[in-house]
């Protein structure tokens, strides 16, 4: 076969080097120096070099603070995310339970991503509504709200336009930034027909083992019930508080 | 010393691409340098003499541009070159070179202003209704110019680099314009070849060409000092040093032909002018079409003093963030998140100098020139530091090819010679400006070395940059 029919070589080669490159990264940990990922993937220094930097160009990979070495960047978060199974414990599942048995809203947990969030325990009665939306949109749900408030830089975690998915949700920055004030003082999060026409959802954090908010407990309903679903705020905030050792 | 919150308060990774590019097109200016630099290389080599002189130009910025980018590609500086060179070479070659990028922005920005003082005044003699440009007209505009330019710098480039974009473009077509009439207009009254041969002066004036074309396209490099705030800045910053010198070469060598045949068919007085091109236009009966040149170059050099000042203020905040400058010009505004006190006092005295100097009755044509020259050693001098720099950064972190050091070698060689022989014959010439920017360099080591005994720790935190951060790395989600 003809190298240039050869699917195997040519252009595939820098592409697998640069996967294989990523690979290398993640096995010899944060602070891999170009000289030791090019020796063991036996590369020439100067590809190995341009391919590096092509990475950090794409935020894959990032420079440690003296330059020197390389660690795996935020970008790999998604890819990451994707294929790690969520799971829950049986103690976190029984506080699950005494909340939903006590409210008649939907109650599901999620969890931040990168950019993203990630449904890891939806409510066995009520399906998630707008699951595609609330993944993808932090802008305009309650718990994306709350994702966003736990970053200093959460407008790199929104398009330069957020979608405006219904005539209520915030789009404008300012706005969304005075809102996030908010949240980062209540600690609540309320998104009221911005999600969805008619579906109203109110959050609260799930903190980690650090203190930083790492997932949320979300409780949905219909948006003209959204003063019942405000009322639960108390319990809602017991769980989540219960849920953070046990997840986290 | 370094630590990732060393430049906390800029904005981080917001800019897209277009404001970065529009960061470094502007501070070439190419539309009003379009129109002002050809012609002063054209009075001394002719118009054979000024292509190849552009064409030499081209090549060396091209080599600073290919040493400037494998920096750029690894480190997201705030200082621009000074924070390469602080890394790659340490503070005592640094500081001096942060000196020179001050020098060369701040004199840029001050010829800036001059030049939309004097273009906008000279507006009312194209068209006929004075005789003569006032001073205090001058200088009431280069006010009022420097107070917009600090309120927009201030409002963050995000806006200012909209703005100077936009001001860049609608001077760039208004440039494209009026060289195609002026082509077709020349193309009738005489024979074109003779007059792109023809070739004036001797080797040493030929140098001095290359350097004076070389001004045309200083500035290229000052995105660099967006590179914390860029989005993507070690793909975004490298592409915008690689094209916006090839595109400014290629506007420069469109516009040089027209402007030597159109300069060549005027009589004397209009070929001896300080500005020959509206000259030709006034003198050919199109006052309109010269009033609307000096718009369009106003323009161009408005939003150069954006651009070049934008850069400016980054070198000083880092500067100051390091304790290298007064700590207070590192203040950041709470909202904008720009250097704001930087921004002030940088403005106030580019602000200034020109008033006085306009003040004290030094002709606008001729403050414009000694600004441009020395903004032109200022901009050499801290070019030469980043050729040498680039092997010396890869050789540090570990990365070093022998390509890097030969093009190293290469573009130090050229442009150390040409910087060499141009101060040579300057001071020969009696330049005094020249010996002011030496001046200026040994105080800059004067001040360095003073902080060594006084301070040394300030020294050691030289080279501050946008260090990674834990919002960049990858933190797993653990799930149990």
């Amino acid at each position: 076969m003809s190298p240039l029919r050869d699917p195997t070589r040519r252009h595939p080669t820098a592409v697998s080097n640069s996967l294989r490159i990523i690979e290398t990264v993640a096995v010899l940990g944060f602070g891999a120096s170009a000289q030791e990922i090019a020796t063991r993937l036996e590369l020439p220094q100067a590809t190995a070099y341009r391919l590096l930097n092509n990475l950090v160009g794409e935020e894959y990979l990032v420079r440690t603070a003296d330059l020197r070495g390389f660690g795996l960047g935020r970008r790999l978060a998604e890819l990451i995310g994707a294929v790690s199974q969520p799971m829950l414990g049986s103690a976190a599942r029984a506080e699950l339970d005494a909340l939903r048995g006590s409210v008649r809203f939907a109650v599901h947990v999620v969890v931040f991503q990168a950019d993203a969030l990630r449904v890891l325990d939806a409510d066995p009665d009520h399906p998630v509504r707008a699951e595609r939306e609330l993944i993808r949109h932090l802008h305009a749900s309650a718990a994306g709200k709350l994702a966003l408030a736990a970053r200093t830089e959460w407008t790199r975690s929104l398009p330069a336009k957020p979608a405006r998915l219904t005539p209520q949700t915030v789009t404008n920055l300012a706005a969304l930034a005075a809102e996030l004030d908010e949240v980062r003082t209540s600690g609540l999060a309320v998104a009221r027909d911005e999600l969805e026409a008619g579906l109203a959802c109110v959050a609260v954090s799930i903190l980690d083992s650090a203190g930083v908010p790492a997932g949320a407990l979300c409780l949905a309903g219909s948006s003209d019930r959204t003063d019942a679903l405000l009322a639960h705020q108390a319990a809602a905030r017991d769980c989540a508080r219960a849920l953070g050792p046990l997840l986290f | 010393m370094n630590s990732p919150d060393s430049v906390l308060g800029l904005s981080r990774r917001r800019l897209s691409f277009v404001p970065v590019f529009a960061q470094s097109v502007a501070a070439i200016a190419p539309a009003g340098t379009a129109a002002v630099t050809p012609g002063l290389v054209i009075a001394t080599s002719a118009g054979g003499g000024a292509l190849a002189a552009f064409a030499a130009a081209t090549v060396v910025v091209l080599l600073v541009s290919a040493c400037l980018r494998p920096m750029a590609r690894r480190m997201a500086s705030i200082g621009g070159i000074y924070s390469y060179t602080a890394r790659a070479l340490g503070p005592y070659v640094a500081i001096p070179t942060g000196w020179s990028a001050i020098i060369g922005y701040g004199a840029v920005g001050m010829a800036s202003l001059v030049a939309v003082g004097t273009y906008l005044t000279h507006m009312a003699v194209s068209l006929g209704a004075t005789d003569g440009s006032p001073t205090t007209a001058i200088v009431a505009l280069v006010v009022v110019a420097a107070v917009v330019a600090v309120l927009v710098l201030i409002r963050g480039i995000r806006i200012s680099a909209g703005v100077t974009l936009a001001v860049e473009c609608v001077s760039l077509g208004i440039g494209i314009a009026i060289f195609a009439w002026l082509w077709a207009d020349a193309r009738s009254s005489g024979p074109v070849e003779p007059v792109l041969t023809e070739w004036a002066g001797d080797n040493r004036e030929f140098a001095l060409s290359v350097v004076v074309a070389i001004s045309a396209f200083v500035g290229f490099e000052s995105s660099t000092t967006l590179s914390g705030e860029a989005r993507r800045p070690f793909v975004s910053v490298p592409r915008t040093i690689r094209w916006t010198p090839v595109a400014a070469a290629l506007i420069y060598l469109a516009a040089l032909p027209v402007q030597a045949l159109a300069v060549a068919n005027a009589p004397p007085d209009v070929r001896d002018s300080s500005t020959p091109l509206v000259g030709v236009l006034i003198h050919d009966g199109t006052p309109l079409l010269a009033a609307v040149l000096d718009l369009g170059i106003a323009a161009s050099f408005f939003a150069c003093l954006l651009a070049s000042v934008n850069a400016l203020i980054r070198v000083v905040f880092c500067m100051a963030r390091e304790g290298v400058a007064p700590r207070r010009l590192g203040a950041t505004h709470p909202r904008y998140r720009t250097p704001t006190t930087a921004a002030v006092a940088t403005m106030v005295v580019v602000g200034i100098t020109p008033v006085v100097v306009l003040a004290l009755g030094v002709a606008p044509d001729s403050a414009l020139r000694a600004l441009l020259t020395l903004s032109a050693c200022g901009y050499l001098g801290s070019y030469l530091a980043a050729c040498v720099s680039a092997p010396a950064l890869l050789r540090r972190i570990g990365e070093s090819t022998p390509g890097v050091w030969l093009l190293s070698a290469v573009a130090t060689l050229v442009l150390g010679s040409l910087v060499v022989y141009s101060l040579y014959s300057g001071l020969r010439a009696q330049n005094w400006l020249l010996a002011g920017y030496l001046a200026a360099l040994a105080v800059a080591v004067a001040t360095t070395l003073a902080l060594r005994v006084r301070a040394p720790h300030r020294l050691a935190a030289v080279g501050i940059y946008d260090q990674t951060q834990d919002s960049d790395l990858l933190r797993a989600v653990t799930f149990r």
